[in-house]
């Protein structure tokens, strides 16, 4: 019985959780540009961990060292730069030189461009649509898959 | 002769059935976190359901969904959105169209010998056939659309070229940012070209290890007029084994 129980807790915590990440997803594919609270939250489900949010989720990036500045901008356009480096610095991609004496969003976004994570034709500067945001953390999920 | 007779009507009854079909697009296995959408809202997806043509279907980061269309199957890899647009099947053709807006899609048709088997994977630059064989579509914003060949020969169409066929490691690539797709022999270049080490110089060796790629030209861009390729002289050593 407490089995049981202890099941269908487990059930009720993390239910909604899935529900709330396909949701998500479904509601910033839509989108013509996304924040960067979007970006933030989209890596956390990215990395596998429940958004808790914005605050606490640049905390735990953070801690992962993926995020370094002190402050963020949630409603802030998310620019493929921002993204560029938070994905370098995660993956540990070595695909520019200049990215790795300047850790900087120009140079990560040149080192996501020699590891076929973005396409050469983009700019760091360039905002993201939902669409483009999701088809970039696709190929982040699945390199971190083939770290494993 | 009764027994003949019983025979035979047990025999022609299996002919039949093996041979007519019905359209049916079910969920054989969801992983993670997936969700269908027909009319306004999304639903989540579970095994063993019955979808409609024309329902969306959505899956979450490292989640996948695996249906069946007809006989044939189609997984939905992680973060991709689709649509069932066309599904027919009769005794002598099936029809089955997915129009793909983001993501991955793995797949394998079963051709029957007795059924003109149309399938279709759609996106807003080019269409891939797959007739009888087994593939992967990939569709991205920025990246385009890329086909690649998993077994047999696989059809692929841009929206400003003719047919190609494709086998073997031969892909399809259409970008966003061309209207030509690439050589389908884009995704062998690795396989194909390659520098003998004997016509790099000391200094070109030493800027590659110094500088990786950093200084190479990423974008060829566009070359002369639309068509009409420029002329560019190349050398080419070959070393015949021995």
């Amino acid at each position: 019985m407490r089995r049981v129980v202890f099941l269908v807790a487990i059930l009720c915590v993390f239910a909604p959780g899935f529900g709330q990440e396909i949701n998500f997803i479904n509601e910033i594919s839509g989108k013509k540009v996304v924040t960067f609270g979007d970006g933030v939250r989209m890596y956390m489900y990215t990395l596998g961990k429940a958004p808790a949010g914005f605050d606490a989720d640049v905390k735990t990036l953070k801690s992962m060292n993926l995020l370094r500045g002190q402050n963020y901008e949630k409603d802030a356009p998310l620019r493929r730069g921002m993204l560029a480096l938070m994905i370098a610095r995660h993956l540990k991609l070595k695909g520019s030189l200049f990215y790795l004496m300047f850790d900087t969003q120009r140079y990560a976004h040149r080192a996501c461009v020699a590891d076929k994570i973005m396409a050469v034709n983009t700019s760091e500067w360039d905002t993201l649509t939902g669409d483009e945001l999701l088809e970039v953390m696709a190929i982040v999920a699945e390199r971190m898959e083939e770290k494993k | 002769m009764k027994k003949l007779l019983a025979l035979l009507i047990f025999f022609f009854a299996l002919l039949f059935i093996s041979t007519s079909g019905v359209a049916e697009i079910r969920v054989l296995s969801v992983k993670g976190a997936a969700a269908y959408k027909i009319g306004r809202q999304w639903t989540p997806l579970k095994q063993g359901m019955l979808l409609a043509v024309g329902t969306k279907v959505s899956t979450s980061v490292r989640s996948s969904v695996e249906l069946k269309i007809n006989n044939n199957t189609v997984t939905v890899k992680p973060l991709t959105i689709m649509k069932i647009t066309e599904n027919v099947f009769n005794k002598t053709s099936s029809a089955t169209r997915l129009g793909l807006r983001r993501g991955i899609v793995r797949v394998r048709v079963n051709r029957q010998a007795r059924v003109k088997t149309v399938f279709k994977v759609s996106t807003p630059v080019a269409t891939a056939s797959v007739r009888g064989s087994a593939t992967i579509v990939l569709f991205g914003p920025t990246l385009g659309m890329r086909v690649i060949v998993l077994s047999d020969i696989i059809e692929a169409e841009g929206a400003n070229s003719g047919p190609m066929f494709l086998y073997g490691n031969l892909q399809f690539w259409q970008k966003l940012s061309k209207g030509d797709p690439e050589s389908p022999m884009a995704g062998m270049e690795d396989f194909v070209t390659k520098t003998h080490a004997l016509f790099i110089t000391l200094d070109e060796e030493k800027a590659f290890q110094l500088f990786g790629d950093d200084f190479m030209f990423y974008e060829p861009g566009q070359r002369g007029v639309q068509g009409q390729g420029a002329m560019v002289p190349v050398s080419i050593y070959l070393i015949w084994p021995q």
